[in-house]
């Protein structure tokens, strides 16, 4: 019996995507198909109210992803890990090119280090002169990015601060190099942040030295594109892009990034675009922090 | 019977729990960023559920296509909709799949994952309610079926496992399901 048993093991095709002789299979039973009908029909309960953005069904996700925000936060470690390891080896072929391009950066800066002390120095008697009010910093909080990643349906990600930091919807998001997006959804540990590249994304802008104004859209890609200028207003390639803090949701001057002309149209090359995402701060920008600055 | 299956249960459940989490972050692929855990998953499902008939119970798989939503932050419901439509195939499908050779079944898994691809951009292009580039959608299927090779070689890993230590076939371990 026993050998029989182990002929049987012995000639059971152990690979994977064959079993000639199997049992056929097994019918599901009513209450099976009854429940996967009634998932089914569930799910798609689900995703027309994600559409028709049903105030409940987003305070049970904010809440769900401050359930899972613990697991996301330890799991992301060791993906932050890998990703600085891939970027460390990218960075290793790219050595040489990057050398001399901060050389040539490093030269042009010195050039206007001196010219920017003058015009610091100006602006400082300008101001005692006027006998202007100093502007207040900005109050912000810093957390780490959990989770990020340009889905189908958007350029969101994950911050682990939310409700319980002071983080309220529609504040500015910044890297080490400029504005990246603003949060849209909090959770009491959770922020989600819209970047700039989604679709649905749109920032009213200040280009360059004369002060135009624009608005930029996001596109899904990596460049968001420049929209909304007045007819008689020029734009050139290169021309610095700022936030305008038009209708005061944003404060104003943030570094966006640089014009670029792409198929006949002016497009954003953003400053934080390549710039890894891990760590990054929310500035606490509204009515009511203004006024309690002002105190 | 119900130990074997709750022992054919865990890699199965420990791969649907662990690919959404991979999901949420991005891996700078080359091709289908941010798509290819989600799909990943979903051939996982596919798979098991031809393998292994009656083993998987779809309120898993309703969760796990919910973990995905979330950790994603896609529409809650979509990839959800999708792994559960791909229950209902698989299980529609499976009496054809068990009943031909091995070229027939490569074949038909192979048709199988073009149809979900099919289905996810319809149901994207009917969240949208206009039509999405069909392309992401391929780019992160076909990085899915590439990275299958893992999932799959520790499925059959575990297999050769159960099936050196029960001494019995597969098959006859899993019964009827009752979800």
């Amino acid at each position: 019996m026993f050998s029989k048993n182990r002929h049987k093991i012995r000639s059971t095709n152990l690979r994977f995507a064959s079993a000639p002789n199997r049992q056929p299979p097994v019918k599901a039973s009513g209450l099976s198909s009854t429940l996967l009908f009634g998932l089914v029909l569930l799910a798609l309960v689900f995703l027309v109210l994600d559409k028709t953005e049903n105030r409940q069904l987003k305070k049970l996700k904010a809440q769900a992803l401050d359930l899972a925000a613990p697991a996301l936060d330890l799991a992301s470690v060791p993906a932050g890990y890998i990703h600085r390891s891939f970027e460390r080896a990218q960075s290793f072929y790219d050595i040489n090119r990057k050398l001399s391009e901060l050389q040539k950066e490093n030269k042009r800066l010195r050039g206007i280090e001196w010219n920017i002390d003058k015009l610091k120095h100006n602006n400082s008697k300008l101001k005692a002169l006027l006998n202007s009010a100093q502007e207040s910093p900005l109050k912000f909080v810093s957390g780490r990015i959990i989770s990020g990643n340009p889905g189908l349906f958007g350029h969101h990600m994950l911050l682990n601060v939310g409700h319980r930091n002071g983080i309220r919807a529609g504040f500015a998001v910044i890297n080490s190099t400029g504005f990246i997006g603003r949060t849209i959804d909090t959770g009491t540990r959770t922020s989600r942040i819209l970047l700039l590249t989604d679709k649905t994304s749109r920032i009213p802008i200040t280009i360059g030295k004369q002060g135009v104004r624009g608005v930029a859209i996001g596109t899904g890609s990596i460049f968001p594109k420049i929209d909304f200028i007045a007819k008689n207003r020029s734009i050139f390639e290169g021309d610095h892009v700022y936030t305008s803090g038009d209708g005061g949701e944003l404060p104003r001057g943030l570094s966006i990034g640089v014009v670029k002309k792409i198929d006949n149209q002016f497009h954003i090359a953003l400053i934080a675009g390549k710039q890894a995402n891990e760590y990054v701060s929310v500035l606490f920008f509204d009515q009511s922090n203004l006024a309690e600055n002002q105190r | 019977m119900f130990r074997y299956r709750m022992t054919a249960l865990v890699l199965p459940v420990m791969l649907l729990a662990f690919l959404p989490t991979l999901a949420a972050y991005q891996w700078h692929m080359p091709l289908g960023d941010g798509l290819a855990f989600p799909f990943l998953t979903i051939l996982v499902v596919l798979i098991c559920a031809l393998r292994y008939p009656g083993l998987l119970p779809s309120p898993l798989v309703f969760c796990s296509g919910l973990a995905c939503d979330l950790f994603t932050r896609s529409p809650l419901g979509y990839w959800t909709l999708i792994m559960l439509l791909t229950l209902v195939l698989a299980r529609l499908t499976v009496t054809f799949h068990q009943g031909h050779g091995r070229l027939i079944r490569g074949a038909s898994t192979l048709i199988l994952p073009a149809f979900i691809t099919l289905i996810a951009w319809i149901l994207a292009s009917f969240y949208e309610l206009s039509w999405q580039p069909p392309r992401p959608i391929i780019e992160g299927m076909l990085m899915a079926l590439l990275l299958l090779v893992v999932p799959v070689s520790l499925l059959m890993g575990f297999e050769t496992l159960l099936i050196t230590k029960k001494k019995t076939d597969p098959s006859r371990m899993f019964g009827r399901s009752r979800f």
